[in-house]
């Protein structure tokens, strides 16, 4: 047939399954596609015999991760691995694939197969393959999908949800989407970041006070978790609260009661909580700075989001996401990320999550003198140092590397306040001024 | 592994990696063209003029119809978009790397214009004489071969 690497026999075998294969040599051209890739694609084999091999699979995995070069790099078959490709008509067809390597007698790679299966998925997967956005979160990533599940699992109780995941990676979201989907979802929902507040305040926001209870309580006020009545209240940083106020919270959980600060009378209300925390609070429970009993009262249905690094494969969309809301914040027609800023993006850790992926797409957006696509020049240049690691320095551009991104670190954590850190490298604002001029010349 | 992963990276625009996977598969077949022709274009992306123009005196000595024939659908290469971008950027780079990298690219696409391009080298040292003179050579075989 159209290629040397298969005989008749095999491809006769090849033709007679009822999986969709097809074969690409080392260079990625498609040499060859049997009746069944044929069957389940709709595109002839005749169109995409001798083209390369995303002509034909269109798949999501070709800009994230190509099953055979992950077969390449890991030198381990790929097995039921979750994916997609399009039809003639463009329409999304799930699949099931299988990718290995063809070798030659010198065992050298000289190709790759990869053998698909349709899969007939449920509505809800269905929905997740057209929508790339639950309830406002991103990403089609196997993790996600599982927490797309648990929310829709958990629509119809009233359970207590802890929610574990480092910062930036979109708690509040999750929280949001599990309020959206309960039967609840039609009256209030209440967010407290209990970081943000001292122990005094923090009881008095949610529980209330009334007149002359402390210094500054001019009038009554009514509490959170009483606004909340009916709804849900969504506690961030659960870990940060103290132990005074977690007595306080537990009594809640277990009975609905409370005073407000201040007054004798007991309340009662009727609200589901929602926790959020990056602290590991196992280790809090071991260090005394969380109560046990609490911890097992929220943790009755546990979310686990996974960090970026782990989902890299949502990268993309996310990318593409922030892109559209800078390209309407900014007024800019830049509507695609070139290929090898994608790939920067997507070899880059990210350990302040979503939240900083967002920073560099901005940060990006901003420097971008291209019009079209935003390219790889204009993401931070500590992102981009990633790249650049190979490239001979001297130790004069190591130290001003160092001291640039020094200064946008600082700048960064201090959301772009030249002033503030200014004073913390006890320099003149002025020389943050020129430091930035030049890193944009450059 | 080498060859095929860097083709991969090739065909992803990853040229900081596809020239190190083909440079390595290079070391075991240093007679394929298909790994140099990549291989130029990686170099010159990566700023490593010299290793690209010892990589192209190669080709195009051993093969340059190799570098003429190539189609851009069937090979999905790189080139007319990336002589479109450095033709369309202010380059601080030394405007003879930049003639020599645009000449080497544009081999790619056109031989005509890569021949401009190096002919506009200043002060062309022995080896972009070597290439023009075999551009030059090619392009009168090429007349000839129209004429019959």
């Amino acid at each position: 047939m159209e290629n040397s690497f298969l005989t008749e026999h095999s491809i006769g075998i090849l033709e007679s399954l009822p999986e969709g294969v097809y074969v690409v040599d080392k260079e990625f051209h498609i040499v060859y596609v049997n009746k069944a890739a044929s069957a389940i694609t709709g595109i002839s084999r005749d169109e995409v015999i001798g083209k390369i091999c995303r002509s034909f699979c269109r798949s999501e995995r070709c800009e994230i991760g190509c099953p055979i070069t992950e077969v390449l790099r890991s030198n381990k078959n790929i097995l039921d691995l979750e994916s997609t490709l399009q039809s003639n008509d463009g329409t999304i067809i799930p699949i099931t694939l299988n990718a290995s390597l063809l070798k030659n007698a010198k065992d050298e790679p000289v190709g790759g197969i990869i053998s698909f299966r349709r899969n007939f998925k449920t509505d809800f997967e269905d929905y997740l393959i057209r929508h790339p956005h639950f309830y406002g979160i991103i990403g089609k990533s196997e993790p996600m999908k599982n927490i797309f599940k648990s929310i829709e699992q958990i629509a119809v109780s009233d359970a207590t949800v802890l929610i574990f995941g480092e910062t930036g990676t979109g708690k509040e979201l999750i929280a949001d989407a599990i309020h959206k989907t309960s039967k609840r979802r039609e009256q209030l929902f209440i967010k407290v970041n209990c970081a943000a507040l001292p122990d005094t305040l923090l009881g008095s926001e949610l529980f209330g006070h009334v007149k002359g209870s402390f210094t500054d309580a001019m009038k009554d006020r009514i509490g959170r978790f009483e606004i909340a009545d009916g709804g849900t209240i969504f506690l961030d940083e659960i870990g940060e609260m103290s132990l005074s106020m977690q007595n306080q919270l537990l009594r809640i959980l277990q009975e609905g009661t409370f005073e407000r600060i201040g007054e004798s009378v007991t309340r009662k209300v009727n609200v589901r909580v929602i926790a959020a925390t990056n602290k590991n609070l196992v280790n809090e429970i071991f260090n005394h700075r969380f109560r046990q009993d609490l911890y097992y009262r929220l943790n009755v249905i546990p979310i686990m989001v996974p960090p970026l690094r782990e989902r890299k494969e949502d990268i993309p969309l996310l990318a593409e996401h922030f892109l559209k809301k800078f390209a309407q914040r900014y007024n800019k027609q830049i509507q695609s990320i070139s290929p090898q800023a994608l790939d920067i993006l997507l070899r880059y850790e990210w350990n302040g999550n979503i939240r900083e992926l967002e920073n560099a797409i901005e940060y990006a957006f901003v420097r971008s003198k291209r019009t079209d696509v935003l390219c790889e020049c204009s993401l931070p240049p500590h992102i981009q140092n990633l790249e650049r690691c190979e490239e001979h320095k001297d130790i004069k551009d190591i130290e001003e590397d160092h001291k640039t991104e020094k200064l946008l670190s600082l700048l960064r954590q201090n959301n772009w306040n030249k002033t503030k850190v200014a004073r913390l490298l006890g320099i003149d604002r002025s020389t943050i001024h020129r430091r930035l001029k030049d890193l944009d010349q450059k | 592994m080498n060859e095929m992963l860097g083709n991969q990276y090739f065909l992803a625009r990853n040229y900081t990696q596809a020239e190190k996977e083909l440079e390595t598969a290079l070391a075991h077949k240093p007679l394929s063209v298909a790994i140099k022709k990549k291989l130029i274009i990686c170099h010159i992306q990566t700023h490593t003029i010299t290793r690209a123009v010892d990589l192209f005196i190669d080709v195009i000595t051993q093969d340059i119809h190799s570098i003429i024939d190539t189609d851009p659908i069937f090979d999905n290469c790189p080139c007319p978009q990336l002589v479109l971008d450095m033709e369309n950027t202010i380059d601080t780079k030394d405007e003879n790397e930049r003639k020599l990298a645009l000449g080497m690219l544009w081999l790619y696409c056109d031989i005509e214009p890569a021949y401009k391009y190096f002919l506009s080298i200043n002060k062309p040292d022995e080896k972009v004489q070597r290439i023009i003179a075999q551009l030059q050579l090619t392009i009168q075989q090429l007349q000839l071969k129209r004429n019959v």
